[in-house]
Formats: structure tokens, C-alpha cells, sequence
């Protein structure tokens, strides 16, 4: 089931190009936490288009901690960050919080951050590359089981890799459906 | 008359040509032309106001070559001690024949001054010899950060360059004021400038160094003293070599002065092998802070990015990162992968952080 996404930009938030620092940053958590909560919807891409720079205290305490904040909450990932540096800084970011936060450029998507165990790797790809995923094709299609894929699931969606719905399932009952974060199927 | 004079003013320092004179029953003008040819022996304030210079610190700064480098500079402290540490009431900086002044010199002469104004010394800078330094220095804003209490010999400049000539250089950023609330985005100014001479390669980088760097003066410095950022390009843009200086310095407590106290509660790993004992665990500590990070005052979670991700910056354009505590400074110069490390221990006491990083770059590093 296709969700509403918000796309917003982060220079709207930030209101510089190359934004540094906690003090900064915890200007724009403020802003940003109080955009998101002030509306419903569940999902947002924050793109990164117009930002030139940004240290990487600055993304731990402006855009980490959001995400950290909302992560039972809402899905967030961001778009359009192509700049080496920035990314770099990022990643450092995101691994001091531990806390991953996937980024989609076009239609690739890169995890920055602390990645899945080499085991949960494989199907972190799999649900990427097909956008939307149940655990029974998730097992057909790594030929392991039913109850290890839906294991190994559960634990990408509780450490924010993929998002999840509950959907019907076509044999009747209820059944989850995992999706990439930011573009399901 | 010498003697007299001399005899008044250990009595009673900083007092007129007119109150020795009548003190003393002669002319005016016969003890102020004694006064002006004795130079050696006396000093004159901004107030027309004489005091003996054996009640002075003086710092005489002297150079082989025409600039005057931090080297320089700590030697002549090292030579007349630290300001903090005497207790003679009056400091004064000389220096040398048309010299010029580094910008990471200027962050230190400046650093040091202001801190004497802040314990209530008198403190003056002789730039008699060497007017076109006072002229660069007017260019880079260090009148404008120069506390208004500092004399300025022989004059200081009655309007500042940096203002009048506001980010019209891609060579020079000048001495700009950081750790205030509000203020302006400093790192992105000396940004803009880098990008301006050499052009867009490694501005992102050297952007996270700086950024990183004045973010913690904004946060750790714990100063009353506003601290200050700037960027000097040495070399023709022309030229196959170029030097990339950025200061960032603070009269705060010191990364130390942040670190040691929460040691023992979040870290008590580290206090044995930071044993405050030993004469180098403080520098080790500053170098652990860089090379490792981790490490911080606050005590949410993932802090102790900024210096690690700074020393990282350095590493990546192969450069060198100086550090000045306040009685000992760290060097890391970073080349092809491989670090070397310098600490240089019993400094003359000066308050803060003092970081000054280099980069060179060649024609090949520099983008079209």
C-alpha cells in the first residue's frame, strides 16, 4: 500500500548552505521536530538539495537526533545527498547515535550509518531492490525459512533499516509487509 | 633629574610630565623633553601618562626572516616568561623592523593581550618599526578584536580596514569574533574565501575541520573573551605551491579544562592511562581527544565527534594541526596516511585553545 510521503528540504530548516555545529543544530531539531509534529502524516524525505556543507556535530544534533526522536513514531530518510563530504560527515553521525538513515539518490538507496550484520545484509537488499516484501517471498526467494526470515525482518524494522504495514495476506489473516524506507512498492 | 623622576614614579607610576614636574619644582617642558629622549627608561600610555619600563614585561619579538610565525612568537614569550606568571603590572609587546606578521601569530599576540586586559593589566603593542604589519593587521581585523583598552603604538589606526574592505578578499578572512550567541557563520565565510583562491576541491573538507573546530569554541570555551576565527592564502594562486592557514583560538578553559573533571565519572578508563601525575598526560589526553574522540563533557549520546572528525580533515588534505593549551601544545602533521606527533612541554602560560591548521596545496590539487 503506497503511503503519502512530505518531501521537505533541509535548507528550510537549517537556513544556510553549510550549517555547523551542536548549538546550530539543535536550532534546526527544534524546527524540524516542530514541523513533523505538527502535521500526520507518516512519512518524510528531507532533501538535501541546496545544502553545500555541514559538520558532522551539526547532522548528529539537526538531523540524527529527529530521526532517533521519531523512530517509533514517523519514517524519515533523505534524498539528494551527493556531496562526498557531507555524506561522510553523515555517516560519522549516524554511527555515534547508532542510528541508520537510509539515502535515496534516483532510484539508489544507501544505508549511511551502522549497517545490518552480514547475515541481515542480504535481506536488507532483497526488500531495497523489490521495494515492498513479505516474509514469504523473502523466504522463497533466500530459500531459508519462513520463521528466519520473519526473525531476521523484524529485526531490520526494529533497528530502522525497513519500515513495515500489516497488511491482508492473500491466504486469508493479517500479514507484514516490509517495505524500503522512503519508496515502497 | 633622572633621579628624581625615576624616585617619583616608583612611588607613584603613570602620572604627567606636569605632575612630575611640579613634584619635582622644574619646567614642564624641560621634563618632558628628558622624559621623550629617555625612551629606554620610560614609557608613555595613550594618556600622555609616564611609567618606568623596569615595571614592564616586555616581550621583544625578533626574527631572522621578515615573518613572524608562532615560532617566533613562543620564543620571545619563552624568553620574558608569560605574562600571567609575573607580577609586574604592565606588559609591553615590541616588534621587530618591518617585520610581517603570520596570521597564526596575530591569533596569539591577539589572544594574549586581550587575556591581560581581562586581569586588569596595562598592556601595550609597539608597532614603531614595522608600520606596514600594523597595516596588514588593520586589514585583518585585529584592531577591531584588539580590547579597546590595549595602547597601540605608535597610533592605533583610526578606522579599520576590515570593515571599510569587508570581504573583498579571496586571500584573506579576517579575524572574525566567534563563541556569540547569534553570531555570523564564520566557518562558511572562510569557506567561501578558500574557494575564492584555490578554488572548490577540498572546501568541503577543510569546511568540516573549521565548522567542527568553531562549533566546540561555541560550546566548550566557557569564556567571557569572545574567541575568533580567520583564514590566510600564502602564495601567488599563479604560483605551483600555496599555504592555507586557518586559526581558530579561544581564551576559554581548555580542552583539558573540559575533559579532566568528568574523567574519573564517564571515563575512569582513561585516568590511569591520563595519570594527571605524569608531565605529558595532559597533552596525551589532547592527542587521545583528536586521534580517538569519543570522549566529552556532555553526556548525551554519540558526542566527541567534533575534534576526531577535525584531525580527520587534516589527515585527509595531508596537513597539520597545532594545538596550544595553556602551558603545552600538541602537533599533528599528517602525511600519506601516517601521522607524526609533537608535544612540546612547560610553555609559557597562555588561556585557551589556540589551533592553527596548515594545508599546502599544489597546482595539481587546485580545481580549474
Amino acid at each position: 500500500m503506497k503511503q503519502k510521503i512530505s518531501h521537505i528540504k533541509f535548507i528550510d530548516f537549517s537556513g544556510e548552505p553549510n550549517p555547523y555545529g551542536t548549538i546550530r543544530g539543535k536550532q534546526t531539531y527544534e524546527k524540524l521536530v516542530n514541523f513533523i509534529e505538527s502535521t500526520n502524516t507518516l512519512i518524510f524525505g528531507i532533501s538535501f538539495k541546496g545544502i553545500e556543507g555541514a559538520d558532522s556535530s551539526y547532522l548528529r544534533e539537526g538531523l540524527i537526533s529527529v530521526v532517533k526522536r521519531f523512530k517509533d513514531e514517523r519514517i524519515i530518510f533523505i534524498e539528494d545527498l551527493t556531496d562526498p563530504d557531507v555524506t561522510y560527515n553523515l555517516k560519522l553521525a549516524a554511527d555515534a547515535k547508532n542510528q541508520p538513515i537510509a539515502n535515496w539518490v534516483g532510484s539508489e538507496c544507501t544505508i549511511l550509518g551502522p549497517q545490518p550484520s552480514s547475515s541481515n545484509q542480504a535481506l536488507l537488499d532483497l526488500v531495497i531492490s523489490n521495494r515492498s516484501l513479505t516474509t514469504s517471498k523473502a523466504s522463497l526467494t533466500l530459500d531459508i525459512s519462513v520463521q528466519n526470515a520473519s526473525t531476521k525482518l523484524k529485526k531490520l524494522f526494529e533497528d530502522g533499516y525497513v519500515s513495515r504495514t500489516e497488511e491482508a495476506a492473500e491466504t486469508g489473516g493479517k500479514e507484514f509487509v516490509y517495505h524500503a524506507i522512503g519508496k515502497s512498492a | 633629574m633622572q633621579k628624581g623622576i625615576t624616585k617619583i614614579l616608583r612611588e607613584v607610576p603613570w602620572q604627567k610630565a606636569k605632575e612630575i614636574a611640579k613634584k619635582l619644582d622644574l619646567d614642564r617642558s624641560e621634563v618632558s623633553s628628558h622624559l621623550h629622549g629617555s625612551r629606554h627608561l620610560y614609557h608613555q600610555d595613550s594618556k600622555y601618562r609616564w611609567c618606568l619600563l623596569e615595571s614592564f614585561l616586555q616581550i621583544t619579538i625578533t626574527s631572522r626572516s621578515p615573518w613572524i610565525s608562532t615560532a617566533q612568537f613562543e620564543r620571545a614569550l619563552k624568553n620574558s616568561g608569560s605574562p600571567h606568571n609575573t607580577n609586574k603590572s604592565s606588559v609591553l609587546i615590541k616588534l621587530p623592523a618591518q617585520c610581517r606578521v603570520k596570521l597564526c601569530a596575530a591569533a596569539r599576540i591577539l589572544a594574549i593581550t586581550n587575556q591581560m586586559i581581562g586581569v586588569g593589566k596595562y598592556i601595550a603593542i609597539d608597532f614603531s618599526d614595522c608600520d606596514e604589519a600594523a597595516s596588514y593587521l588593520n586589514r585583518a581585523g585585529f584592531f577591531d578584536r584588539l580590547h579597546k583598552d590595549v595602547d597601540v603604538f605608535p597610533d592605533r589606526p583610526t578606522s579599520s580596514a576590515a570593515k571599510n574592505f569587508n570581504n573583498n578578499s579571496s586571500r584573506l578572512v579576517e579575524l572574525h569574533e566567534i563563541g556569540v550567541a547569534g553570531g555570523e557563520n564564520v566557518p562558511d565565510r572562510l569557506k567561501a574565501s578558500f574557494v575564492a583562491a584555490v578554488g572548490s576541491d577540498h572546501a568541503g573538507v577543510l569546511f568540516s575541520a573549521i565548522g567542527e573546530l568553531v562549533g566546540n569554541v561555541e560550546e566548550h570555551a566557557g569564556s567571557v573573551q569572545p574567541g575568533f576565527a580567520g583564514l590566510q592564502c600564502y602564495g601567488e594562486t599563479s604560483s605551483k605551491w600555496l599555504q592555507i592557514q586557518t586559526v581558530v583560538s579561544d581564551s576559554g578553559v581548555g580542552i583539558c579544562g573540559t575533559l579532566r573533571p568528568v574523567l574519573e565519572k564517564k571515563y575512569p578508563e582513561l585516568v590511569a592511562k591520563f595519570d594527571s601525575q605524569k608531565p605529558d598526560a595532559d597533552a596525551k589526553l589532547v592527542v587521545h581527544a583528536f586521534t580517538n574522540g569519543g570522549i566529552s563533557s556532555v553526556d548525551d549520546e554519540g558526542r566527541g565527534l567534533g575534534l576526531k572528525n577535525s584531525a580527520h580533515s587534516m589527515e585527509v588534505l595531508n596537513g597539520k594541526l597545532s594545538i596550544r593549551q595553556e602551558n603545552f601544545s600538541v602537533t599533528l602533521e599528517y602525511k600519506d596516511g601516517k601521522t607524526k606527533e609533537y608535544v612540546e612541554l612547560d610553555l609559557p602560560r597562555i588561556l585557551g585553545t589556540h589551533i592553527v591548521s596548515e594545508i599546502h596545496l599544489t597546482n595539481k590539487h587546485k580545481s580549474a
